[in-house]
């Protein structure tokens, strides 16, 4: 019984931090992130990569794209509940010259990019992360994570922004 | 009399000098880079621009008609003449000056009814001869010198060109350019019908502007006349010589046919196939068809650019086949180009080209621009399309230009004679000007100001007034300012365009930068829901200008087809986008523009220039013609900005 109680354990470590599946991530206690179901096409979406009373640190995750030079983004959190800290850029985009930015100008709104410099080419992003965003824990409270579709791009590598991609956000959940 | 030449020399120095380069480089093809360049960099350059043959004002002498008679062998040169050029005095006229080719002498000027006196000397590869007249000729009268001359052909003004495989004549070659006393170029001949009778041996194919009017044979020599009807325009005598072959253009009207070499036919099956294409273009542009009874095109050989690189004249197109090293698409617009002047250049022929090239090459480069926006590229919105070619206007003048220069000047002096000055004031700032107006009056109005500007003024005295006056009458708008600040004045337009929105349906616009200036402009106002708004609007320097709208604003930005014209960008550093607010889509947008450059000749640019037209100079933020890393640093470090100041 112990050892099968062992096993259940950490048979749920492993699903919540598995960062391909897009699953909730919750801390015995804790909070955690749910994300939205993953949009049919082209699509950006969040999801969990660790999550504790602490600490959040989603992934942004690209679908569908043949070819991403570049990812700009903005999302809306609730100040409240997190404070953001920093925009990692994922090691897709090892290999040649790149740029990341994060900042939030106001409370709630975070300006985020990453891209590449120059002529370049692009990564093959289908459920690729794209970049890490880590938030502090602020407040234990449930929250919206959202990324807005109308202020959100894909670029090309002809530098032409791409038609037709989805963006969906998550939840934070106690 | 040689102290008389001498002082006419002097005085007719300008006109002369004109008259030198005339007939070759107006109603030209767009100067391919290279070529200005190497110009720019070594070659002297002449004096005053290429000016036309013939034009008014006529105030002394009005040249009814050039009735040329030449007996030519074009391999060696050696050619007899005989011209009789009728006149009209409209003053009192003593004296006029013809220029001919250096090699040839004048044997004999006859008149009728008046004593003519011929003194000759050399001046600058012509034979320059004053023809006095006595008793002078008063108001009203009229008078016909019979010229004859002979000799060989030296072409040392660069007029004609003799020898194998092709040879050519333009006036003031062996059809003499005329000059009278008002100094003003030989361009009183504006007006003149001209006939051409052209003796050559058996064998050698002719292709002439005008309509041809017979062609027979005799036992050593082929016959062909010529004639150019009497109307006003520079459209003067041009030749072309050599074993020639031609292929018609299936379905064209007017008949068309296409020439070339008989030793050199590429590309001629190719131009035939886009005449079938240019030729309904130009038709839709101008309202009405050509009024030719017959159009020849002719391809000039490779290696012909700093020959003979194109013309148009009455029914006769030439283009070098050097356009085509640029790739087969730009050759078929720049040959859909050359053919706009048979409209812009020929037919409509501005009375004020002395001091502009506006309507001629800014009005054929539009036109050529259009026809590749229409035919060469389906993967682009026309918009979209045309926002791109003159983005390269933009940046061609911002960089390499001078945007001061008026578009009319008021003295042939102020014209540039730096070869690369010169084409982006006739054929760049000129092309972008018309766009902005374009963009101003609506597309269909401006289409419509073409046709009856084509109607109006084909083989009439118009000038760029006529023209201000037609667009004020179609687009019921007062254009006076515009014209006064591009046209008659120039001036950098660079507003800083910046929004505010109090309410949810208002908002108020401002164009920071433009002080003293008065600037229409169509404005893109983008909502928050995608929606596009078009707003038109005129900035009164930096008075904010408030504009009702559908909902929350996300963006306002001129159409950027103005581009060419009117630099705008947004009071915020660091927004490329006109949203008053600086993110990744900023960010990005410039830094996929690091090391671009705005100088011609980049590795992989377009046109026959050459140009990356992805170069965006906003985000060339120290307008040092280059993006690197410390322009882009501008973006970023305003990364994070929003409405507000944030």
């Amino acid at each position: 019984m112990r050892r099968l109680g062992f096993a259940l354990v950490a048979a749920l470590v492993l699903a919540c931090s598995s960062s391909d599946g897009g699953g909730s991530k919750k801390p015995s206690g804790g909070i955690s992130f749910v994300p939205a179901p993953v949009p049919a096409g082209k699509s950006v979406t969040l999801r969990a990569k660790e999550i504790n009373d602490q600490r959040v640190i989603l992934e942004v995750v690209a679908h569908g794209v043949q070819e991403l030079y570049g990812v700009a983004f903005r999302l809306k959190f609730d100040p409240a509940a997190l404070k953001f800290e920093k925009l990692d850029p994922s090691s897709a985009w090892d290999g040649s010259p790149s740029i990341s930015l994060g900042s939030v100008p106001e409370g709630g709104l975070l300006l985020g990019s990453v891209s590449r410099k120059g002529k370049a080419n692009g990564i093959a992003a289908d459920g690729t992360v794209v970049a890490v965003l880590r938030f502090e824990v602020v407040q234990k409270a449930a929250s919206s994570i959202q990324l807005l579709a109308n202020r959100s791009v894909l670029v090309a590598p002809d530098g032409k922004v791409m038609p037709g991609v989805s963006w969906a956000g998550g939840a934070i959940e106690l | 009399m040689t102290g008389g030449l001498n002082r006419v020399a002097v005085a007719a120095g300008v006109g002369l000098a004109g008259v030198m380069v005339a007939s070759a480089s107006v109603a030209t093809p767009m100067p391919r880079f290279e070529t200005l360049v190497a110009r720019h960099a070594s070659a002297p350059l002449p004096p005053t621009l290429p000016l036309p043959l013939s034009a008014p004002p006529f105030k002394s002498t009005k040249v009814l008609a050039i009735d040329t008679t030449l007996t030519l062998n074009p391999t060696t040169g050696e050619l007899t003449g005989h011209a009789d050029i009728a006149v009209e005095s409209l003053g009192s006229v003593a004296q006029l000056w013809v220029l001919i080719d250096g090699g040839l002498t004048i044997n004999s000027a006859t008149s009728a009814t008046a004593s003519v006196t011929v003194a000759a000397q050399p001046y600058s590869g012509y034979t320059y001869a004053s023809l006095s007249i006595a008793p002078a000729l008063a108001a009203g009268e009229k008078l016909t010198i019979a010229l004859s001359y002979a000799g060989k052909l030296v072409c040392a003004a660069q007029n004609c060109k003799v020898g194998p495989p092709l040879a050519y004549l333009l006036e003031g070659s062996a059809v003499p350019s005329l000059v009278d006393q008002d100094s003003i170029g030989g361009l009183n001949a504006w007006g003149a019908s001209r006939t051409l009778e052209l003796h050559l041996p058996l064998g050698t194919d002719a292709v002439a502007s005008g309509e041809l009017v017979t062609e027979s044979k005799s036992a050593t020599e082929t016959i062909t006349q010529w004639k150019i009807p009497g109307f006003h325009s520079y459209g003067g005598n041009v030749v072309m010589m050599g074993a020639l072959s031609s292929q018609s253009v299936s379905g064209a009207s007017p008949a068309t046919s296409v020439w070339a070499l008989g030793s050199a036919p590429s590309y001629v099956p190719e131009m035939g196939d886009w005449m079938q294409k240019i030729l309904p273009f130009l038709d839709a542009q101008a309202g009405k068809p050509l009024p030719y009874p017959g159009l020849s095109v002719f391809k000039l050989p490779l290696g012909w650019t700093d020959i003979f690189r194109g013309t148009a004249g009455f029914g006769l197109t030439l283009l070098s086949e050097d356009y085509a090293n640029s790739g087969a698409g730009y050759f078929e617009e720049t040959l859909a180009h050359e053919n706009a002047h048979q409209w812009w250049g020929v037919l409509v022929s501005p009375t004020d080209i002395l001091y502009t090239r506006w309507l001629v090459e800014g009005l054929a480069t539009l036109s050529q621009i259009d026809y590749a926006a229409e035919h060469q590229n389906p993967g682009l919105s026309r918009d979209e399309y045309l926002t791109r070619r003159y983005r390269e206007h933009w940046n061609l003048v911002r960089y390499l230009g001078d945007p001061t220069l008026p578009l009319v000047v008021q003295s042939t002096k102020s014209i540039p004679q730096d070869p690369i000055e010169n084409t982006l004031w006739a054929y760049i700032r000129s092309s972008a000007f018309l766009e902005h107006l374009r963009v101003v009056v609506g597309d269909a109005v401006f289409a419509q100001t073409l046709q009856q500007w084509a109607s109006q003024c084909a083989q009439k005295f118009c000038d760029t007034a006529d023209f201000l006056a037609l667009i004020e009458k179609t687009s019921g708008r007062d254009f006076d300012a515009a014209f006064s600040q591009s046209v008659y004045s120039g001036v950098a337009i660079e507003p800083r365009i910046s929004f505010a929105q109090a309410t949810a349906d208002q908002v108020t616009v401002t164009a920071l930068g433009i002080d003293g200036l008065s600037l229409p402009l169509e404005l893109w106002v983008e909502l928050e829901t995608g929606q596009r708004e078009i707003k038109a609007v005129t900035f009164e320097g930096s008075t904010p200008v408030p504009l009702s709208v559908g909902g929350p604003v996300r963006s306002v930005r001129p159409n950027p087809r103005h581009d060419g014209l009117v630099w705008s960008r947004s009071s915020v550093t660091g927004d490329m986008d006109f949203d008053g607010e600086v993110d990744g889509i900023d960010v990005i947008h410039c830094a996929f523009r690091l090391g671009k450059a705005a100088a011609p000749n980049q590795p992989g640019g377009e046109g026959i220039w050459r140009s990356d037209l992805d170069f965006d100079s906003r985000c060339d933020a120290d307008g040092n013609g280059s993006i690197d890393d410390a322009d882009l640093a501008v973006v970023t470090g305003a990364f994070g900005t929003l409405m507000g100041g944030n």
